[in-house]
């Protein structure tokens, strides 16, 4: 079955929509850094815990009110009424999860008069599957309902998931995706893990998965066509590169194309620090002389989501000029996860990927 | 420890509907049927598949006052924790101590679960594998020391080994880690209480669909503070006992613990001569999208039946049922009546409730209760449901009261169900029809 992105909803600091990021992106245009040190990319219109990009979300952890109003972004753009709401799957993802809300009960015990005096609102919250469950909730998805966790690679990891689903026939459509919000606690582990990035950002990025038939018959264009997902592990440091290495080269292996096809390249390691450093040099010598696109360049670094944007973004690039060959989309966490993408551009996608 | 199991004899095996990726029917293809191989079990009745055997049989309870931290306060303090378990003596290549206290549960049970299943990593390093470990509060133990350590400083910078344990990918990173695999996808799938389920599910669809040729699948949790005092506020949790399906229950107990799973394609299995536990012969994954803590029955019962579809498998081939069964008030009459829509007006077989002798083991749960049923198979047996004195004619059900019972067990069913409204079901069958009792097995 050749499972497409046909559907594509981002939030990032260049705006709440695809549109805004779409620009932005193009035009090479730096976000808006708020005053702050260590300096952040924040999503400009979303201030406390309201979002309202299409509809009105309103929920207790900036996290989830960013991930489900990009579900209810890409819901409002794509008429899903030809997918039965049983046959609609959620796979959405972050690094961190739910980390301040847990902090918040768990802290509230430790501080209330009794206990279990706490805030029973920031309970589900603190549960990480929140942020799928209440997509699924406002917006009547009643199919597998899947919560991941890679680190970096999460995003990748919720297309593979996502693709997955939609192979087994578990799920007509899925909605898929990975978010991470800016916030002061993240900032601190980030800078105690010795990880900090040159310039923290914040977003979600959701695709909409399906097979190709039941896109065509719908009517909804095809995107982009992952034709290959890998991942691998490493876990001394100085092993992080001939991981990333394997996962590429094995995509290359699987999606059937020689180095030669690829046409761009978006990278998603946090810079600065030496896994992008092994990045680069992977990527130099799989693919040397391709451009390398580097979303957290333009937008901050979105950690959980930095793997998703690099998709969000090779999306984006094939719209304005289509490349010629496939585009190869990277991630690299400290923790160990390595992944890989190679997607080919929508509207040439092979008629028949295993 | 190897795997004490008989193969399952080729004609035990029945060919569920499979259909593999491409669309092609897999019935007949050993490549497209998941097994398992082998598995790995940490638990307040028992670790490791010798103890945790005698504890179903025994009917042990692990409910006791929480130990590992200080429940001053607290209007009640039981729980089901692991106090004889020190992960330390079965990781081979792990700290402990610098990988936080969860990922160190779940490394040291897939460390047992490939010691169960005979599979030496180094033997399949080179093949694609997948590690995918549930879990509701990930890195739970060293979120709450932060939470102490906030509370002196607000904002201070906390240590660095300590900021580098918490995100809730190291569970399944660590895992990685302890068995050294390298070609591996490494996820951990929070999916609140239904997530053990939804690994196993994960790995099952990895497998089949020829992205990995074996998945060391399941679940790990702690009993920690945001979840106790979240459910002790919410008023869902036990004083003194998890009693399911009984007329005085008064909520869940949370349990900590780990369970994983080894599952390679049945070819896989046969290659490397492997004993087979079971086959999963169905799953089923869908989400109530109605409210985060009230189930709904009607999709509960979908969530069965499309297992058994799945699985291409009438209802009435269950020998039991391990239900959710939390022992809260609302949940067991939901799940009861689910079972009721399911069969009809056929009666159900025992449903069994793990949960009143391990606790709610949350993301962990549903592998440690597919582990039962394996040893069900495996030792011909049903595991009770604990702590039951009184039925409750609103959850009318054989729930195999307080003793263990003798049974032949082919095929079980497991629901796992989640925080807001995730649900989870396999189909596991065993081999049979069963050789003779020997003198060990009885």
């Amino acid at each position: 079955m050749n499972v497409v992105i046909s559907g594509l909803a981002v939030v990032s600091p260049y705006g709440l929509g695809t549109a805004p990021f779409a620009t932005g992106w193009r035009a090479a245009r730096p976000v808006v850094t708020s005053p702050e040190d260590p300096p952040v990319a924040r999503l400009p219109e979303l201030t406390g815990d309201d979002f309202t990009p299409n509809r009105r979300v309103r929920l207790k952890e900036r996290s989830s009110a960013l991930a489900v109003g990009t579900v209810g972004a890409l819901l409002a753009a794509y008429d899903l009424a030809d997918v039965p709401a049983a046959r609609r799957g959620v796979v959405l993802g972050s690094a961190l999860a739910s980390l301040d809300s847990y902090l918040a009960v768990s802290g509230g015990s430790l501080a209330g008069a009794k206990p279990h005096f706490i805030d029973h609102n920031l309970m589900p919250p603190g549960i990480m599957n929140y942020t799928s469950s209440q997509a699924a909730i406002r917006f009547d998805l009643r199919g597998p309902n899947v919560t991941v966790t890679s680190g970096r690679a999460t995003g990748l990891t919720a297309l593979g998931c996502a693709r997955r689903l939609v192979a087994a026939g578990r799920a007509d459509a899925v909605l898929a995706g990975a978010f991470e919000a800016l916030s002061p606690r993240r900032l601190r582990l980030e800078a105690a893990a010795d990880r900090a990035p040159a310039l923290a950002g914040e977003g979600c990025c959701v695709f909409l998965l399906e097979a190709a038939a039941t896109a065509e018959r719908a009517g909804r264009r095809v995107l982009a066509t992952p034709l290959a997902l890998t991942a691998g592990f490493f876990a001394e440091p100085a092993d992080g590169r001939a991981a990333l290495r394997g996962a590429v080269t094995r995509a290359l292996r699987q999606a059937g194309v020689a180095a030669d096809d690829v046409a761009t390249v978006v990278r998603g390691a946090a810079a600065p620090g030496r896994y992008a450093d092994d990045e680069a040099a992977v990527l130099a010598d799989v693919a040397p002389g391709v451009p390398v696109l580097d979303p957290a360049a333009r937008i901050g670094d979105t950690y959980g989501a930095s793997a998703a944007f690099a998709v969000a973004a090779a999306i984006v690039e094939a719209g304005t000029e289509p490349p010629a060959g496939v585009t190869l989309v990277t991630s690299i966490d400290p923790d160990g996860q390595v992944a890989c993408a190679v997607l080919a551009p929508g509207s040439r996608a092979p008629a028949a990927v295993g | 420890m190897g795997p004490v199991s008989t193969p399952i004899p080729e004609a035990a095996l029945t060919s569920p509907r499979v259909l593999h990726a491409n669309g092609k029917n897999r019935s007949d293809d050993p490549a497209g049927r998941v097994v398992v191989t082998g598995f790995g079990v940490i638990s307040s009745i028992g670790s490791g598949r010798t103890e945790f055997l005698a504890g179903l049989r025994q009917g042990r309870c692990g409910a006791k006052p929480i130990s590992k931290w200080d429940v001053t306060g607290f209007p009640h303090d039981h729980a089901c924790e692991v106090t004889d378990f020190d992960p330390a003596s079965v990781l081979e290549r792990l700290d402990a101590k610098g990988t936080g206290q969860v990922a160190a549960l779940a490394a040291a049970a897939a460390r047992m679960a490939v010691r169960d299943a005979d599979l030496d990593p180094a033997a399949v390093r080179d093949e694609a594998g997948l590690i995918a470990v549930g879990t509701t509060c990930g890195q739970s133990l060293d979120l709450d020391a932060l939470a102490e350590a906030e509370l002196r400083e607000p904002d201070a910078v906390p240590p660095g080994d300590l900021a580098r344990l918490l995100q809730p990918g190291r569970l399944a990173t660590a895992a990685a880690a302890e068995l050294d695999l390298r070609d591996v996808e490494t996820l951990t799938i929070p999916t609140a209480c239904a997530a053990g389920n939804y690994a196993i599910s994960y790995g099952v669809d990895a497998i089949r669909a020829g992205d990995a040729e074996y998945a060391i699948c399941g679940g790990a949790d702690s009993v920690n503070r945001m979840a106790f005092a979240g459910f002790v506020r919410m008023g869902a949790m036990a004083h003194e006992r998890c009693r399911p399906f009984d007329r005085e229950r008064d909520g869940t107990m949370w349990g900590e613990g780990a369970a994983m799973l080894v599952l390679e394609s049945l070819d896989h299995a046969r290659r490397r001569g492997a004993p087979v536990l079971a086959e999963v012969l169905g799953l089923h994954l869908n989400c109530d999208a109605e409210h985060p803590t009230a189930p709904v029955r009607e999709r509960v019962a979908e969530c069965m039946a499309g297992a058994l579809a799945d699985a291409g498998i009438d209802a009435a081939e269950l020998d039991v049922i391990f239900a959710h069964a939390t022992g809260t008030r609302a949940s067991d009459p939901m799940e009861v009546g689910a079972i009721r829509d399911v069969f009809g007006d056929r009666p159900p077989p025992p449903v069994v409730g793990v949960k009143s002798m391990i606790g709610h083991t949350m993301g962990a749960v549903g592998a440690h209760t597919a582990i039962a049923a394996l040893l069900a198979m495996q030792h011909r047996f049903l595991p009770p449901t604990v702590n039951f004195r009184e039925p409750d004619p609103d959850c009318q059900v054989d729930c195999v009261p307080n003793v263990s019972r003798p049974a032949a067990v082919r095929t079980a069913l497991v629901n796992s169900l989640g925080f807001g409204g995730n649900n989870a079901t396999l189909i596991l069958r065993g081999p049979g029809p069963h050789p003779p009792l020997t003198g060990a097995d009885a």
